[in-house]
């Protein structure tokens, strides 16, 4: 089963059938599971977000080490987003952290960045065990399709069983939680 | 002197007739580096077009140059060299080669042509036009 991870206008549900995926999130919550990103600048804003959002899946982008860290330990979070701005966070203790625990990790590939898209490959052969890479379409023509997606890590130096892998199967681990597949 | 110098002379040639003796009789295998990725091999990547808008083969072609320029810069531009082939209905036919079609697929979702919404979405990628025409439904 095909995922796209995140969606900002549901109204594109039927070029996303389309495409090839057959299920998303999105951020207006109207079709499909709804998911929630916040920029976090410390823990206490995540925890006060989440008293006020019991429903939704959580993606927190931390800015600093502090939310990073709570993001990664708190159960309620489902992933954690990777960009540019908050690229120098990721050290290897907060990466250790990341494997401990099996926190996903997500990039949004509108507007990415080759660095930030190396480095996440790179980081998946060793801490990242569940990375996800999603269009984060406001419109029809901003969607990635899944062959791209794949063609695109490859080109970033992905193998690319790897790369089927992750845009495959790493949006199912956010649907199965304890399960190991 | 003259005598072991002689002996070496004759020595070395008994060698040099033995190595190629086993190299014909393929005793000795000399294997030999080919590249075997040919660069010249084409490939012919189908997609389709999602647009509310007509667009022209020639704006495809260019918002396709351009995506994969975005993306690889001139060089991989110029390795990939695309070329839009044909357009029938909602689907195109974009040649490229062996080398530049990875990019040339990644790229696909970047290209975009002013006033006009699309999405080129790629399905197949085949190794000789014929096959293309009839995946897309020309017989």
């Amino acid at each position: 089963m095909l995922i796209e991870t995140c969606v900002l206008n549901s109204k594109i549900f039927n070029v996303l059938k389309f495409v090839g995926y057959d299920y998303f999130l999105s951020e207006d919550g109207l079709m499909g599971q709804k998911r929630v990103t916040i920029v976090a600048k410390n823990s206490k804003s995540i925890i006060n977000f989440l008293k006020s959002n019991p429903k939704a899946l959580v993606f927190v982008k931390p800015l600093n080490v502090d939310a990073l860290k709570y993001a990664i330990i708190s159960n309620r979070v489902s992933a954690v987003v990777l960009s540019s701005d908050n690229l120098h966070v990721f050290k290897k203790t907060m990466l250790n952290l990341i494997r401990q625990y099996d926190k996903p990790v997500e990039v949004q590939l509108r507007n990415f960045n080759s660095l930030v898209l190396r480095k996440i490959i790179v980081w998946s052969y060793k801490w990242i065990k569940y990375p996800l890479f999603s269009s984060c379409a406001s419109n029809f023509d901003e969607i990635w399709p899944p062959l791209s997606k794949i063609n695109l890590l490859v080109v970033h130096g992905a193998d690319e069983e790897e790369a089927v892998k992750w845009i495959y199967f790493s949006p199912q681990k956010l649907f199965s939680k304890d399960e190991h597949f | 002197m003259n005598i072991f110098n002689l002996i070496i002379i004759i020595w070395l040639s008994a060698l040099t007739v033995l190595v190629l003796l086993s190299y014909r009789t393929k005793v000795i295998y000399i294997k030999k580096i080919k590249n075997k990725r040919d660069i010249k091999a084409k490939r012919y990547v189908i997609f389709d077009i999602i647009s509310e808008d007509n667009v022209e083969l020639k704006e495809i072609e260019e918002a396709i140059r351009n995506a994969v320029k975005e993306l690889g810069g001139k060089l991989w531009l110029e390795i990939a060299n695309p070329k839009v082939i044909m357009v029938y209905q909602n689907h195109g036919i974009v040649s490229t080669n062996r080398i530049g079609y990875k990019i040339l697929i990644a790229s696909l979702p970047l290209a975009k042509i002013q006033n006009k919404h699309v999405l080129f979405v790629p399905r197949r990628t085949t190794g000789s036009l014929k096959r293309a025409k009839k995946l897309i439904g020309i017989k």
